[in-house]
């Protein structure tokens, strides 16, 4: 679904004037602001020279990589290879969480603005907010358990070769950007749904609605979020990567040619990968 | 000065008019041609759309739901036409020939299907086609409410899903939910009235029925009736520079923007008679007094919590008004208020278009006159293309449809009278049936009002909405 508003300002003095008011009337502004706010506190946390994960204020990433930190894990790892010395505890995974929640607003929220638009404007006026807070609430659950229970420990595994990893992980995102499954999702990622308007019918309606819409997405994106699991840095730059393709193919006009175009790019990293962990 | 071509109402032509003589000569000479030939009747059929496989050049094109719907079609007809001419030409008929018009509504026997098309009943008459509503081919006419343009021509603005023509959707999706209301009625109405069953209420058969040309050339009549009488197009580079491609009496690719079809006589030589500036001013509409523009931002302020099942019989759909939104919707629908009241039906779905057109009705009393079921009828609703929503073609989205009417002059109107207090909405949607021709049988009119047939309809929900 695309958000078509056509622009209407005036001419003269007032434009900007009601530039900004066109912008400060859109239901959607403070998600919107809560999104620039996440990149911004990813772009800090990652430039974050304490950043090797025994910063005492949290979780956060080293400049190696962004995983040996979210999960909560003691010791950074080695692209040389070998097992990560704490391993995984659900106390780690806990400690990450909020990483992943950031993570998670970040990428994913950009690219579901269309179904965010969509709760906003179309429940009660006076229960604009809370709708979509609803929705936000499991769209980003799906996902931060996701990133906790798939990603965190695939980004632990310590493989003899990262870049084989890579070259793997890259070449399952480029088959499944092929396949009718991942063409339905992507088409079911666009359905809006009717929304009740009152009581517990609403609550449960925006809910289903996360759930299909966030069901969806996880099923249309898992792939290549796989991939950020084996990746390193500059992980802000593969996040900004991801989210942007993620957003082209779920926001073009032709979403399975988008698709297929991703796939050839995700393809053609996987060969470099492969090459580099030949050669390297 | 280039030839100007004009077309002409088919109700003013005898059946043995040369322009429609030559029209049907034309058909024939069409169909007779190779079906991968893109002058040919089938190939233009399946620009508009067709279930064939695998698709041909420019198959699938046709722009529903959108605010390219009219220039969209204005393009096809042109096109169209110039084949259909070179045809009529190559069989001896008219230099001049120019697509005639269905003006349905003028209402009463105009109404129902020219006789030329239904008459001989028989592959003998090319214009013939029996896949067609019950009765429509027995000189059945179709009622005001679905042939009646006074509501789209009402409308203040072009842009919009409540508006004249569409609100604003993505180029090459076939079948959007931002219908106008001149698409609605009578564009769909029509089609489902004279295809329930058939091939007009079917966008993959529509266009093998030779009325539909007719029916388009109509709504383009409308449509440059609207900007004679001050109607302004969109303003918008994205919509005037959007192009679309077809093929041209050789057979050559060609392509038209929007902003090159804006003036029928200027841009495309051809005009209709009367000129669209001379037609007389219809009569208003359930929504006619001129509307402000529609509010970019609107509010919901009351919806039904359930999905509603259509299946041909009348329905009603109470609407609950929020309690903390009562005061702003009584407020809104006073005359001196600038904010508008909209109704929608949203996120309708089905697998198959059931043929059938609802009006849709507000507080509507037990045993209503027909006076009484126009007072109340805020507008209608039908599912042309519904299949194609749910099922899209190539790499387009799945969606349900959405009608949007206007009902602030309705609701200050049922207000004086009584009949509404500011608290919930009851709306009903009743099938309309067509009106039996001269000389059809008791059964056969029995038969225009049997709607159980139909496959069911979910609508996803009913709201209210102000701005």
């Amino acid at each position: 679904m695309r958000a078509l508003q056509l622009s209407a300002f005036g001419e003269g003095d007032g434009r900007f004037a009601d530039t900004f008011r066109t912008i400060g009337r859109r239901p959607t502004l403070w998600v919107e602001l809560g999104v620039v706010a996440a990149w911004i506190g990813l772009a800090l946390t990652s430039g974050d020279p304490r950043a090797d994960g025994h910063s005492p204020g949290g979780p956060l990433w080293s400049s190696d990589s962004l995983w040996v930190c979210i999960p909560g894990m003691t010791e950074t790892h080695s692209h040389a290879g070998g097992v990560n010395a704490s391993g995984l505890s659900v106390s780690s995974l806990a400690a990450g969480l909020p990483m992943w929640a950031l993570m998670a607003t970040a990428m994913m929220l950009t690219t579901a603005m269309p179904a965010i638009r969509h709760v906003a404007v179309n429940s009660l006026y006076w229960r604009r907010r809370r709708s979509m807070l609803e929705f936000l609430a499991v769209f980003l659950a799906i996902w931060v358990i996701f990133s906790a229970v798939v990603l965190g420990p695939l980004a632990s595994w310590q493989p003899a070769s990262s870049a084989a990893l890579l070259a793997g992980v890259l070449a399952l995102a480029a088959l499944w950007q092929l396949t009718p499954l991942k063409r339905r999702a992507l088409r079911a990622c666009h359905r809006p749904r009717a929304l009740p308007p009152h009581g517990w019918r609403a609550t449960a309606g925006v809910a289903h609605f996360g759930l299909t819409n966030g069901g969806a997405c996880l099923a249309s994106c898992w792939a290549m979020m796989l991939s950020m699991a084996a990746v390193s840095s500059p992980m802000l730059l593969w996040m900004a990567l991801f989210t942007g393709l993620i957003t082209a193919e779920k926001r073009t006009l032709k979403p399975g040619r988008t698709a297929r175009r991703i796939s050839a790019l995700l393809g053609a990293g996987a060969i470099c990968a492969a090459a580099f962990a030949a050669f390297s | 000065m280039a030839e100007e071509f004009i077309r002409r109402d088919v109700w003013s032509l005898s059946s043995e008019d040369p322009i429609l003589s030559s029209y049907a000569r034309a058909v024939e000479v069409m169909k007779e041609r190779s079906e991968e030939d893109p002058t040919s009747w089938s190939y233009q059929a399946a620009i508009h759309g067709s279930e064939a496989e695998p698709a041909l050049a420019l198959w699938n094109q046709c722009e529903h739901g959108s605010w390219y719907f009219l220039a969209w079609h204005r393009m096809f007809l042109y096109y169209f036409e110039q084949i259909v001419r070179a045809a009529v030409v190559e069989t001896g008929g008219p230099e001049d020939w120019a697509l005639p018009y269905w003006n349905y509504g003028l209402n009463g026997i105009k109404a129902s299907l020219p006789e030329a098309f239904r008459e001989p009943a028989d592959e003998s008459n090319p214009l013939f086609v029996e896949q067609r509503a019950p009765g429509i081919n027995e000189g059945a006419m179709i009622p005001p409410a679905i042939t009646s343009d006074a509501e789209a021509l009402s409308r203040p603005e072009f842009i919009g899903a409540p508006e004249f023509g569409g609100g604003v959707a993505p180029p090459h999706e076939r079948f959007w939910n931002e219908t106008g209301r001149l698409e609605q009625t009578p564009h769909n109405d029509i089609h489902n009235a004279v295809g329930r069953g058939g091939w007009m209420a079917n966008p993959d058969e529509a266009a093998k029925d030779p009325i539909f040309w007719l029916h388009h050339a109509n709504i383009d009549r409308i449509w440059a009736t609207w900007n004679a009488s001050g109607g302004a197009n969109p303003a918008d580079g994205e919509w005037l520079e959007q192009a679309f491609e077809f093929f041209d009496a050789e057979g050559s690719q060609v392509a038209k923007t929007c902003g090159e079809v804006l003036d029928t006589m200027e841009d495309l030589e051809y005009t209709y008679d009367p000129a669209p500036g001379e037609c007389v001013t219809p009569e208003p509409g359930p929504e006619a007094a001129m509307a402000p523009p529609t509010p970019a931002e609107l509010k919901v302020v009351g919806a039904t919590a359930e999905k509603v099942t259509l299946s041909g019989r009348a329905a009603e759909i109470p609407v609950e008004i929020d309690e903390r939104a009562k005061q702003e919707v009584s407020a809104a629908s006073s005359e001196s208020d600038p904010r508008r009241l909209f109704l929608n039906l949203e996120d309708i779905e089905g697998e198959v278009n059931p043929g059938s057109v609802y009006g849709i009705y507000v507080n509507l009393p037990e045993d209503a006159g027909p006076e009484q079921l126009e007072a109340h009828r805020a507008g209608n609703v039908s599912f042309f293309g519904i299949e194609r929503a749910r099922k899209p073609r190539d790499d387009e989205h799945a969606h349900g449809l959405r009608v949007s009417v206007e009902v602030g002059n309705l609701l200050r109107s049922l207000s004086e009278g009584d009949r509404w207090e500011g608290e919930q909405i009851d709306v009903t949607l009743r099938p309309l049936a067509l009106i039996p021709g001269e000389g059809q049988s008791e059964e056969a009119a029995r038969e225009l009002e049997s709607f159980e047939e139909d496959p069911p309809i979910d609508i996803g929900r009913v709201s209210l909405s102000v701005g």
